[in-house]
Order: C-alpha cells, then structure tokens, then sequence
C-alpha cells in the first residue's frame, strides 16, 4: 500500500505561490483523483498493442520456427553414401541418463568400419531432450533437430526406430 | 624366506621369487600386461616397473627376483614416469578405438591409460596397419590392437601344447598370428580371449553382443562336464551372454574349455519348455493310481544326472513314495582329452553323477536303457523323467514304447521326441536359472545360482517335485533348495559351500552313465 501511495500521491502545492498556480495545482490534484492519467495511460497501452506485431501463430498453418540449438526429436545423419554414420558404440546409450536408447550391433558389412547398429530405437516418451546423446557420440552420428510437433495416437508409434531416424 | 619392503612395509617371501605375484598379494596395484599368474612370465611389456635398492634404474616386477632387505617402491613420481613413458609407447600403434572395442569397459590398456596419461598423445605421423582376421573358429584378431604381450603364444605353447600362435613380424610390426593353414582351434582356444589384456583377440560368439558395464556378472559352475569348472556368466537383458572361467585352483586353475563355455546358447532356444502341461499334483495323485493299480515297481522315474543334489534327494523320496524303478539318463560324449598342462575334459557330459550315486547310494548308476526293456517286459506302467540338459543320451526306444504306458510324464528344459508324447510336461528351470549343488567328479560340491529368470511358467524341478510330495502328504510346506541340501546332507548349507565348493569324500571319479 505504500508503493501506491507513493505513486499517486498529490502533487504539493509550492510555498507562496499565486491564486493562478494554486488553482492548476488544485486541478491536477482533482484529475489524479478521478483516474484520468491513469485511464489515459491504459487506453494508449490497449492502442499500443492493438498496433503491435502478434505474438500467437495460427498453428499449424503458421509454425513456429526453433531458434538454433533447439532440442527436439533425434535424427541420425547419413554420409555422402548415404550409410548411417553410427557405429553402434552405445556411448549415447551409456550417456543416456533417461536409458530410452536402444541399440543392436553386428558387425559392419563395409571395410571401414568394424560395427554397425542393426536396431536403434529411442522410446521419445522416456526422452527427457537434454542433448547428452549428441555430446557423447564420437561420430557426430546423433543429432536433436529442432522438430517438436510430432503427435502421435498410440505409444508404439513414439518408439522411433533406425528407419525413423534416418529420415528424421 | 627373505625379508624385504613394499613402500616401506616389511614383507616376506622365499628368496629367489619373483617379485610381482607377491606384491599383488599383498594389495599393492602393479599394473602388467604379458605377466599371468597361470604362464610362465615374459618380462616384454615393460609395465610392472618399479623402484629396488639393487638398481639404479626401474626394474620389472615380474622378472626382478626377491632377495633379502630389497626395498621396493610401486609408486612416486619417477616410477608413474616409467609407467607412462611405457604406455605412451604402447599406444603409438594401437588404436584408439575404444567406442567400438569389445574390450572396452574390462580392458587393462584402457584402465592404466586412465589412470597414467593425460589423453594426449605426441605422434604425429601414420600409425601401422596389422591384419584383422579369423585366427579359428572362435577366435577373431584385431592386430591393430595387439600389444605382443605374448599371454596368447604362451598360453598355446604351455597349456594347450598345441602351439599354433606366435608373434610374426619385427618391431612395431610385430603381431600375434597363427601358422599358414593352422587354425587356432583347440578344445581351449577361447582362453585366450579372456588372457588377452587388450582387445586384440575376440570371441567371435560374444562379439557385440553387449558392452560389459552394461551387464552383470555372475558367479556359477560349468555343467558342461562331471569336472565343474567354476564360471562367471555374463548376463545382459535376461539372457546369458557369455561364460568365462573363474580362478579355482582345486577344479580348473584358470582355463574352462569352449565346449563348456558355449554350453549356454541353448537357455533361449526356440526349443525350451515354456508352458505347462498338466498339473503337478494331479500328476502325482496318477503316479499313485498307476501304483496302486499294477503294484509295486511299476513306476519308473528316469532321473538325469545333471539334476542337482536337491532334486536328487526329492527325486528319491518320490520315488519311495510311489515304490518307483529309478533309472538315470546320462550324456556321455568323445573322449576324454587332458592338456599337456593337466587340465582335463571329461567324457561325462553331466556335472552330478557322482551326486546321485551318493544320494541314492548306489555304487553304479542304472542306465536309461534298462527302462526300456522293463516297459517291453510289460513291468513298467508309468515313467516320469526328470531332465535339466538339452540333449540327454535318451534310450533308443523309448518314445516308440509310450502308446504301452497308462501314464508317460516329463520334467524337462527343453521341447524333445520324449516330452512330444508325454501327457504331462512340466517345464523346467534349467542350471542358469536356479538355486542347486553340484558333486563334480573329485566328490567337490559346489553351487549354482540363478543368474537369469525363468521365462513362462517353467520352475526349479525343487519347486514341482515338493508340490508333488505335498500333493502326497509326504510334505506340508515347500522351502527353498538351500533347506532341502540341508536335509540331503546333513550339516551343509550353501555359506559353507561358498564360490569354490567343499570336498565331501575321498575322490574316485565314476564313469558317467552309458546309454
């Protein structure tokens, strides 16, 4: 309460001032009384944000678009041959402190690597999005994009597999 | 004895000795890589150094002998500085692979790496490319990895006598290989794997199969054999992924052969019993009637020698109850091949033989085949089998002669001929998913545990025979297999038995049971 009397608290009328002054200081102290700055104040604002750029998108004709580093679903990026550069190595699946990943490994059909997953699956409804799997993977073969609008109607739906992944 | 010191404590030892086995056992950590306690030792990795009175430079620990008032010290900055200089040689060649090494996670290179260096590295040119390639059936060799600590070489050399590895090549070159056209393929080949400190030799069966600081490790007893090698399974996920020798000197020293080793892929077959068939009571109620219509002895239990202790001695008093025949299905497979070092691997490819000699008292085993010829001889009506292996040495005819029994019943691990025509089958718990003893061949008893579930309704053989003796009235409560070895052998319980077993009498090793 004091905060507000200090807010609108009259303007004093100076010392030894004139019959014209006393009445200017008196009509202010009237307009302070009945609201009117204050009503003003309120109607510009209301103006003001009739006028602004809005803020709510016309989902999902309009999508919001991530800002960079946005952690949403995972993909699993391909080399320039198109193979997937996991290695199966699970360091994403050690990392993982929600334990939603998944992996099975053989050995890899190419000369250049040794292993390879067979099966990945990451349960997105365990997932807690905190990026852990990305910072562990030695092959940057894991990536969170910025995707956050996948719905789906049944849970089995949300445990995205590699072919998922891939094409995330 | 001489008197020397670690790190200022007073220690002793006989004069003469190497020093590193006798610093391990006093709790102090020496790192090594070529040195093992089952081989003779190399001295090549360089990596036990350490500081003695005797010399002004550092010595290895496991080729410097111990002599009177040596003082050694294993740690301080200038031995770190011997140990690191020796690792950063080592990992000049050997890749940095760890993500997509088996070994990772159990590997002595990656641990002392850890522990000594600071992740970087000064070389700066190309490292040198060895083979990868199958050394053998089993046995699969990443050379870039290889270290030439020569475990491997001197384990085929000393212990398999088969010699089919050594290190080709010179300098950083140089790499564990096999002769041309001679496989490591020996009955043990797959020690080598577990001795190798790094991980330049794999099991081609365990290979990404799982990495180990995901899965547990479980203490166990091979039941490959009547010798009971002591194991330690591997398990991830509910599934048995690999076993590997544990030390035990009084039954398999180090070593476990493969046959024993691979013995568990069976355990999530598509051919395991998972559902029941019949009713355990109800079976023995028929057992009973069976009884009770034909007389005495026209029951037979067909009992196989690897159940434990604890289901021989429920077995037993079932069999009293129903004044049953008690016969014993076997497995008895190759011949019998011992390694030029002394270890063996028995013909009898059942761990309890000599357990039911002793729990039925009996100084030799009838074989399975007599049930057969008790049922053409009209004698036997009903014959219940009681099975924890997959492929038991059944009798020959057996299953042809069921339309001739009033009742054919079965406990068994696995879907075969016999349990196809059975009226009753009652799925069993197999050796990795149950509590029981073994009495290996050298009168040992040692014990499993489970280390994997069950899956479907199968059950310890414990479990569905003490349902089937309360059915009978012969018991009033089930208890654990840990009470029923305690009824069997008076004075035993599972803490005496411990991880390496008790010798309960005087060894005289039995032949297992013929067909």
């Amino acid at each position: 309460m004091e905060s507000m009397e200090s807010t609108y608290r009259s303007p004093e009328t100076p010392r030894g001032a004139g019959v014209g002054l006393r009445l200017r200081s008196w009509l202010a102290r009237l307009s302070i009384r009945v609201y009117l700055p204050s009503i003003a104040a309120g109607l510009a604002k209301t103006m003001e944000w009739m006028v602004r750029p809005k803020a709510t998108l016309e989902y999902p004709e309009v999508q919001r678009v991530s800002r960079k580093g946005y952690r949403g679903e995972h993909r699993l990026k391909k080399d320039d041959q198109g193979r997937p550069n996991c290695v199966a190595c699970f360091m994403c699946a050690t990392a993982c402190p929600a334990e939603c990943i998944e992996i099975v490994a053989m050995p890899a059909p190419w000369p250049d690597r040794d292993k390879v997953p067979v099966s990945f699956r990451i349960d997105m409804l365990k997932c807690i999005y905190c990026g852990m799997c990305e910072e562990a993977c030695p092959c940057d073969a894991i990536e969170l994009t910025p995707t956050y609008t996948r719905v789906a109607t049944s849970r089995d739906e949300k445990v995205y597999d590699l072919v998922k992944l891939l094409s995330n | 004895m001489a008197t020397y010191k670690v790190n200022g404590k007073v220690a002793e030892a006989p004069a003469g000795d190497k020093l590193l086995p006798h610093l391990i056992d006093g709790g102090t950590h020496v790192p090594h890589y070529c040195w093992h306690r089952g081989l003779t030792p190399a001295g090549n990795c360089r990596m036990c150094l350490v500081k003695v009175s005797n010399s002004r430079k550092l010595e290895v620990a496991c080729m410097y002998p111990v002599s009177e008032g040596l003082e050694v010290t294993t740690e301080g900055p200038d031995v770190d500085a011997g140990r690191q200089a020796v690792l950063e040689y080592m990992l000049i060649n050997h890749p940095l692979d760890c993500p997509v090494c088996d070994k990772a996670g159990e590997c002595d290179l990656q641990d002392n790496t850890f522990k000594y260096r600071n992740g970087h590295s000064r070389f700066d040119e190309n490292k040198v490319i060895r083979h990868t390639k199958d050394l053998g059936p089993n046995v699969k060799i990443w050379g870039n990895r290889c270290i030439s600590c020569t475990r491997c070489v001197r384990f085929t050399e000393e212990i398999t006598g088969t010699g089919e590895l050594s290190i080709v090549n010179r300098g950083d070159h140089s790499v564990a290989d096999v002769h041309p056209d001679v496989p490591l393929d020996n009955p043990m080949s797959l020690n080598v794997v577990d001795i190798c400190p790094v991980g330049a030799l794999i099991d081609k069966n365990f290979l990404y199969q799982a990495r180990v600081w995901f899965s547990k490790k479980v203490p166990s007893v091979c039941t490959g054999c009547s010798r009971g090698c002591n194991i330690t399974g591997t398990v991830l996920h509910n599934q048995v992924k690999r076993l590997q020798p544990r030390e035990n000197h009084d039954v398999n020293g180090f070593w476990m052969c493969d046959a024993g080793r691979l013995d568990h892929e069976w355990l999530s077959g598509t051919d395991r019993l998972r559902v029941t068939k019949g009713d355990a009571g109800d079976l023995a109620r028929r057992l009973v009637a069976v009884r009770d219509r034909n007389g005495a002895g026209s029951v037979a239990m067909l009992i196989s020698t690897a159940a434990t202790v604890e289901e021989l001695h429920l077995a037993a008093k079932l069999a009293q109850r129903v004044q049953a025949e008690v016969y014993f299905l076997g497995k008895v497979r190759g011949a019998r091949w011992v390694s030029p070092s002394g270890f063996a691997i028995e013909t009898d490819k059942t761990p309890n033989t000599r357990g039911a000699l002793r729990v039925f008292e009996l100084d030799a085993l009838p074989p399975a085949s007599g049930v057969v010829d008790a049922i053409r001889a009209g004698r036997i009506k009903a014959v219940l089998s009681i099975n924890g292996i997959h492929d038991a040495d059944w009798p020959e005819g057996l299953v042809d002669l069921a339309p001739r029994l009033e009742l054919a019943a079965a406990l068994d691990v696995c879907e075969n001929d016999w349990t196809k025509v059975c009226g009753s089958v009652l799925p069993s718990a197999a050796w990795a998913e149950k509590s029981g003893t073994f009495v290996n061949r050298d009168g040992r008893l040692q014990r499993i545990q489970p280390i994997v579930a069950a899956t479907g309704t199968a059950q310890p053989d414990v479990v569905w025979l003490q349902q089937m003796l309360i059915e009978l009235g012969e018991r009033r409560t089930a208890i654990s297999a840990e009470g029923v070895l305690r009824e069997a052998l008076r004075g035993i319980d599972y803490r005496q038995i411990g991880q390496t077993g008790v010798v309960l009498d005087a060894p005289s090793a039995p032949a297992g049971v013929g067909k």
